[in-house]
Protein backbone atom coordinates (compact mmCIF):
# COMPACT_ATOMS: atom_id res chain seq x y z
CA UNK A 1 0.00 0.00 0.00
CA UNK A 2 1.64 3.41 -0.95
CA UNK A 3 2.22 5.99 1.71
CA UNK A 4 0.60 9.49 1.89
CA UNK A 5 4.53 10.91 0.87
CA UNK A 6 4.06 8.04 -1.97
CA UNK A 7 1.02 9.06 -3.64
CA UNK A 8 2.49 12.78 -3.04
CA UNK A 9 5.43 12.11 -5.03
CA UNK A 10 2.91 10.03 -7.75
CA UNK A 11 1.07 13.05 -7.70
CA UNK A 12 3.65 15.85 -8.26
CA UNK A 13 5.39 13.98 -11.14
CA UNK A 14 1.88 12.81 -12.68
CA UNK A 15 2.18 15.92 -14.86
CA UNK A 16 5.75 14.84 -16.45
CA UNK A 17 6.10 13.79 -19.76
CA UNK A 18 2.60 15.30 -20.63
CA UNK A 19 1.33 15.96 -24.04
CA UNK A 20 0.72 19.44 -24.56
CA UNK A 21 -3.39 19.98 -25.28
CA UNK A 22 -4.12 21.57 -28.49
CA UNK A 23 -6.57 24.31 -29.50
CA UNK A 24 -10.03 23.00 -30.86
CA UNK A 25 -10.17 22.86 -34.72
CA UNK A 26 -13.12 25.14 -34.80
CA UNK A 27 -11.09 28.14 -32.67
CA UNK A 28 -9.37 29.65 -35.45
CA UNK A 29 -12.40 30.24 -37.34
CA UNK A 30 -14.16 31.65 -34.64
CA UNK A 31 -10.97 33.84 -34.25
CA UNK A 32 -11.03 35.02 -37.76
CA UNK A 33 -15.32 35.82 -37.35
CA UNK A 34 -14.63 37.83 -34.56
CA UNK A 35 -12.28 40.24 -36.60
CA UNK A 36 -13.85 40.59 -39.62
CA UNK A 37 -17.62 41.76 -37.10
CA UNK A 38 -15.12 44.03 -35.34
CA UNK A 39 -13.72 45.54 -38.03
CA UNK A 40 -17.06 45.81 -39.71
CA UNK A 41 -18.94 47.68 -36.85
CA UNK A 42 -19.69 51.30 -37.44
CA UNK A 43 -19.35 53.97 -35.35
CA UNK A 44 -22.83 53.70 -33.86
CA UNK A 45 -22.57 50.30 -33.10
CA UNK A 46 -20.03 50.87 -31.01
CA UNK A 47 -21.64 53.07 -29.20
CA UNK A 48 -24.80 51.28 -29.10
CA UNK A 49 -22.24 48.34 -27.96
CA UNK A 50 -20.48 50.64 -25.32
CA UNK A 51 -23.73 51.91 -23.92
CA UNK A 52 -25.33 48.47 -23.30
CA UNK A 53 -22.99 47.63 -21.39
CA UNK A 54 -24.38 46.53 -18.12
CA UNK A 55 -21.75 48.90 -15.77
CA UNK A 56 -22.42 52.13 -18.37
CA UNK A 57 -26.23 51.58 -18.40
CA UNK A 58 -26.49 51.11 -14.18
CA UNK A 59 -24.07 53.67 -14.06
CA UNK A 60 -26.11 56.09 -16.09
CA UNK A 61 -29.41 54.91 -13.81
CA UNK A 62 -27.85 55.71 -10.65
CA UNK A 63 -25.87 59.16 -12.02
CA UNK A 64 -29.80 60.32 -12.59
CA UNK A 65 -31.05 59.14 -9.60
CA UNK A 66 -28.43 61.01 -7.52
CA UNK A 67 -29.59 63.93 -10.03
CA UNK A 68 -32.92 63.68 -8.60
CA UNK A 69 -32.57 63.18 -5.27
CA UNK A 70 -29.95 65.95 -4.77
CA UNK A 71 -32.87 68.01 -6.81
CA UNK A 72 -35.61 67.29 -4.14
CA UNK A 73 -33.09 67.85 -0.98
CA UNK A 74 -31.63 71.25 -2.43
CA UNK A 75 -35.93 72.14 -3.38
CA UNK A 76 -36.43 70.72 0.53
CA UNK A 77 -33.99 72.91 2.26
CA UNK A 78 -34.87 76.14 0.32
CA UNK A 79 -38.87 75.34 1.96
CA UNK A 80 -37.56 74.71 5.38
CA UNK A 81 -35.09 77.95 4.86
CA UNK A 82 -38.18 80.04 3.89
CA UNK A 83 -40.29 78.68 6.94
CA UNK A 84 -37.54 79.03 9.12
CA UNK A 85 -36.45 82.30 8.73
CA UNK A 86 -40.34 83.39 9.12
CA UNK A 87 -40.11 86.28 6.57
CA UNK A 88 -42.44 86.72 4.29
CA UNK A 89 -42.36 88.14 0.75
CA UNK A 90 -44.05 91.45 1.66
CA UNK A 91 -42.79 93.81 -1.60
CA UNK A 92 -45.60 95.58 -3.18
CA UNK A 93 -46.94 94.13 -5.89
CA UNK A 94 -46.08 96.65 -8.57
CA UNK A 95 -42.53 95.43 -7.17
CA UNK A 96 -43.03 91.81 -7.95
CA UNK A 97 -44.20 92.60 -11.60
CA UNK A 98 -42.43 95.50 -11.84
CA UNK A 99 -44.95 97.27 -12.51
CA UNK A 100 -44.09 101.05 -12.98
CA UNK A 101 -45.39 103.85 -10.81
CA UNK A 102 -47.08 106.17 -12.69
CA UNK A 103 -47.50 109.87 -11.29
CA UNK A 104 -51.07 111.09 -12.15
CA UNK B 1 -13.64 53.10 -38.53
CA UNK B 2 -11.34 55.39 -36.47
CA UNK B 3 -8.10 56.05 -36.76
CA UNK B 4 -6.42 53.34 -35.19
CA UNK B 5 -8.51 50.89 -36.55
CA UNK B 6 -7.44 51.89 -39.74
CA UNK B 7 -3.86 51.41 -39.04
CA UNK B 8 -4.65 47.90 -37.74
CA UNK B 9 -6.38 47.30 -40.84
CA UNK B 10 -3.67 48.55 -43.10
CA UNK B 11 -1.10 47.00 -41.50
CA UNK B 12 -2.90 43.56 -42.12
CA UNK B 13 -2.77 44.20 -45.59
CA UNK B 14 0.59 45.31 -45.80
CA UNK B 15 1.12 42.17 -44.50
CA UNK B 16 -0.62 39.55 -45.99
CA UNK B 17 -0.80 36.45 -44.38
CA UNK B 18 1.31 37.18 -41.43
CA UNK B 19 -1.20 37.15 -38.47
CA UNK B 20 -2.52 34.16 -39.90
CA UNK B 21 0.54 32.53 -39.67
CA UNK B 22 0.93 33.68 -35.99
CA UNK B 23 -2.35 32.65 -35.24
CA UNK B 24 -1.27 28.90 -36.60
CA UNK B 25 1.48 28.72 -34.71
CA UNK B 26 0.41 29.97 -31.45
CA UNK B 27 -2.99 28.92 -30.37
CA UNK B 28 -2.11 25.74 -28.95
CA UNK B 29 0.53 27.76 -27.24
CA UNK B 30 -1.93 29.98 -25.34
CA UNK B 31 -4.31 27.44 -25.14
CA UNK B 32 -2.32 24.59 -23.12
CA UNK B 33 -1.19 27.72 -21.32
CA UNK B 34 -4.91 29.00 -20.44
CA UNK B 35 -5.85 25.52 -20.13
CA UNK B 36 -3.14 24.84 -17.10
CA UNK B 37 -3.58 28.12 -15.18
CA UNK B 38 -7.71 27.89 -15.52
CA UNK B 39 -8.68 24.27 -16.00
CA UNK B 40 -11.43 24.39 -17.59
CA UNK B 41 -12.13 24.00 -20.97
CA UNK B 42 -14.52 26.69 -22.14
CA UNK B 43 -12.38 28.92 -20.16
CA UNK B 44 -9.39 28.55 -21.87
CA UNK B 45 -10.48 28.43 -25.33
CA UNK B 46 -12.39 32.07 -24.77
CA UNK B 47 -9.29 33.21 -23.23
CA UNK B 48 -7.41 32.02 -26.22
CA UNK B 49 -9.91 33.51 -28.40
CA UNK B 50 -9.52 37.23 -26.34
CA UNK B 51 -5.68 36.90 -26.61
CA UNK B 52 -5.41 36.50 -30.24
CA UNK B 53 -7.98 39.34 -30.98
CA UNK B 54 -5.40 41.35 -28.85
CA UNK B 55 -2.69 40.31 -30.73
CA UNK B 56 -4.62 40.97 -34.45
CA UNK B 57 -5.04 44.53 -32.78
CA UNK B 58 -1.36 44.55 -31.66
CA UNK B 59 0.17 43.76 -34.48
CA UNK B 60 1.40 46.77 -35.91
CA UNK B 61 2.77 47.51 -33.34
CA UNK B 62 5.55 44.84 -32.72
CA UNK B 63 9.30 46.02 -34.17
CA UNK B 64 11.05 42.21 -32.97
CA UNK B 65 9.34 39.20 -34.01
CA UNK B 66 10.92 37.44 -30.72
CA UNK B 67 8.86 39.91 -28.67
CA UNK B 68 5.83 38.09 -30.08
CA UNK B 69 6.33 34.42 -27.69
CA UNK B 70 6.90 36.65 -24.32
CA UNK B 71 4.11 39.04 -25.29
CA UNK B 72 1.64 35.89 -26.13
CA UNK B 73 2.13 33.98 -22.47
CA UNK B 74 2.30 37.36 -20.42
CA UNK B 75 -1.07 38.40 -21.93
CA UNK B 76 -2.68 34.93 -21.47
CA UNK B 77 -1.42 34.97 -18.27
CA UNK B 78 -3.05 38.23 -17.56
CA UNK B 79 -6.14 37.49 -19.04
CA UNK B 80 -6.50 34.61 -17.10
CA UNK B 81 -5.89 36.30 -13.86
CA UNK B 82 -8.51 38.08 -14.91
CA UNK B 83 -11.22 36.28 -15.70
CA UNK B 84 -10.51 34.35 -12.33
CA UNK B 85 -10.81 37.73 -10.50
CA UNK B 86 -14.34 38.18 -12.25
CA UNK B 87 -14.96 34.96 -11.10
CA UNK B 88 -14.34 35.30 -7.40
CA UNK B 89 -16.28 38.24 -7.13
CA UNK B 90 -18.92 36.74 -8.55
CA UNK B 91 -18.70 34.40 -6.37
CA UNK B 92 -18.25 36.74 -3.74
CA UNK B 93 -21.18 38.44 -4.46
CA UNK B 94 -23.64 36.08 -5.68
CA UNK B 95 -23.05 32.91 -3.21
CA UNK B 96 -21.37 29.57 -3.56
CA UNK B 97 -22.53 28.59 -6.58
CA UNK B 98 -23.51 24.55 -7.05
CA UNK B 99 -20.55 23.75 -8.79
CA UNK B 100 -17.05 25.71 -7.71
CA UNK B 101 -13.60 26.02 -9.25
CA UNK B 102 -12.54 23.53 -7.37
CA UNK B 103 -14.72 20.70 -7.57
CA UNK B 104 -15.02 21.63 -11.67
CA UNK B 105 -10.49 21.38 -11.09
CA UNK B 106 -11.10 17.68 -9.32
CA UNK B 107 -13.26 16.71 -11.93
CA UNK B 108 -10.74 18.06 -15.22
CA UNK B 109 -9.18 15.44 -17.05
CA UNK B 110 -6.16 17.08 -19.11
CA UNK B 111 -6.18 15.49 -22.27
CA UNK B 112 -2.66 15.17 -22.94
CA UNK B 113 -1.92 13.31 -19.24
CA UNK B 114 -1.72 9.65 -19.56
CA UNK B 115 -4.74 7.50 -18.39
CA UNK B 116 -2.67 5.99 -15.37
CA UNK B 117 -1.70 9.00 -13.99
CA UNK B 118 -5.09 10.35 -14.58
CA UNK B 119 -6.07 9.98 -10.92
CA UNK B 120 -3.01 11.71 -8.98
CA UNK B 121 -2.81 14.45 -12.10
CA UNK B 122 -7.02 15.30 -11.02
CA UNK B 123 -5.52 15.21 -7.14
CA UNK B 124 -2.68 17.82 -8.27
CA UNK B 125 -5.12 20.38 -10.20
CA UNK B 126 -7.44 20.14 -7.50
CA UNK B 127 -4.63 21.31 -5.19
CA UNK B 128 -3.14 23.66 -8.11
CA UNK B 129 -6.65 25.93 -8.04
CA UNK B 130 -6.01 26.08 -4.31
CA UNK B 131 -2.65 28.39 -4.61
CA UNK B 132 -2.29 31.63 -5.67
CA UNK B 133 -3.06 32.74 -9.16
CA UNK B 134 0.80 34.46 -9.52
CA UNK B 135 2.39 31.09 -7.85
CA UNK B 136 0.08 28.79 -10.26
CA UNK B 137 0.98 30.61 -13.67
CA UNK B 138 4.81 30.25 -12.63
CA UNK B 139 4.17 26.44 -11.75
CA UNK B 140 2.49 26.36 -15.00
CA UNK B 141 4.94 28.11 -17.27
CA UNK B 142 7.83 26.12 -15.53
CA UNK B 143 6.49 22.40 -15.54
CA UNK B 144 3.45 22.64 -18.76
CA UNK B 145 5.36 25.33 -21.03
CA UNK B 146 8.93 24.09 -20.29
CA UNK B 147 10.03 27.72 -19.60
CA UNK B 148 13.05 28.30 -18.01
CA UNK B 149 13.34 30.75 -15.32
CA UNK B 150 14.63 33.67 -17.15
CA UNK B 151 11.85 32.90 -19.82
CA UNK B 152 8.97 32.84 -16.89
CA UNK B 153 10.60 35.93 -15.27
CA UNK B 154 10.63 37.95 -18.45
CA UNK B 155 7.09 36.92 -19.13
CA UNK B 156 5.57 37.66 -15.47
CA UNK B 157 7.85 40.69 -15.54
CA UNK B 158 9.83 40.08 -12.42
CA UNK B 159 13.50 39.12 -11.69
CA UNK B 160 14.66 34.98 -11.76
CA UNK B 161 14.97 34.76 -8.18
CA UNK B 162 11.45 36.55 -7.82
CA UNK B 163 10.07 33.66 -9.56
CA UNK B 164 12.49 30.92 -8.03
CA UNK B 165 10.72 31.83 -4.79
CA UNK B 166 7.49 31.62 -6.66
CA UNK B 167 7.87 28.11 -7.45
CA UNK B 168 9.10 27.36 -4.17
CA UNK B 169 5.94 27.95 -2.14
CA UNK B 170 3.98 26.35 -5.07
CA UNK B 171 5.73 23.29 -4.87
CA UNK B 172 5.16 23.65 -0.77
CA UNK B 173 1.79 24.85 -1.08
CA UNK B 174 0.91 21.86 -3.72
CA UNK B 175 2.90 19.55 -0.96
CA UNK B 176 0.27 20.63 1.10
CA UNK B 177 -2.57 20.46 -0.47
CA UNK B 178 -2.38 17.09 -1.74
CA UNK B 179 -0.75 15.83 1.75
CA UNK B 180 -4.32 17.25 3.31
CA UNK B 181 -6.50 15.90 0.41
CA UNK B 182 -4.73 12.10 0.66
CA UNK B 183 -5.55 12.13 4.92
CA UNK B 184 -8.49 13.00 4.11
CA UNK B 185 -9.43 9.98 1.84
CA UNK B 186 -7.37 7.63 4.50
CA UNK B 187 -10.21 8.42 7.28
Amino acid sequence: MDTIETKIEQAMHSIDGYKKAEAPGSLQAKVFAKIYAASSKSVWMNIASFISRPAVALGCIALIIAVNVAIIFSAEEEVKTYYATGIEDNRPVFDIYEIEIQEP
Amino acid sequence: MNGIDADISRWHAEHPGKFETWVHSSKDIVYNTALGIMLNEADAEDITQDVLLSLYKKAPSFREESKVSTWLYRITVNRCIDVQRKKNRKIKWWGKQDKTDEDEAFHFEHPGVLVEKQEHAKALFAALKKIPQDQRAAYVLHKMEDKSMQEIADILNRSTSAVESLLSRANQGLRSHLKTYYESQLK
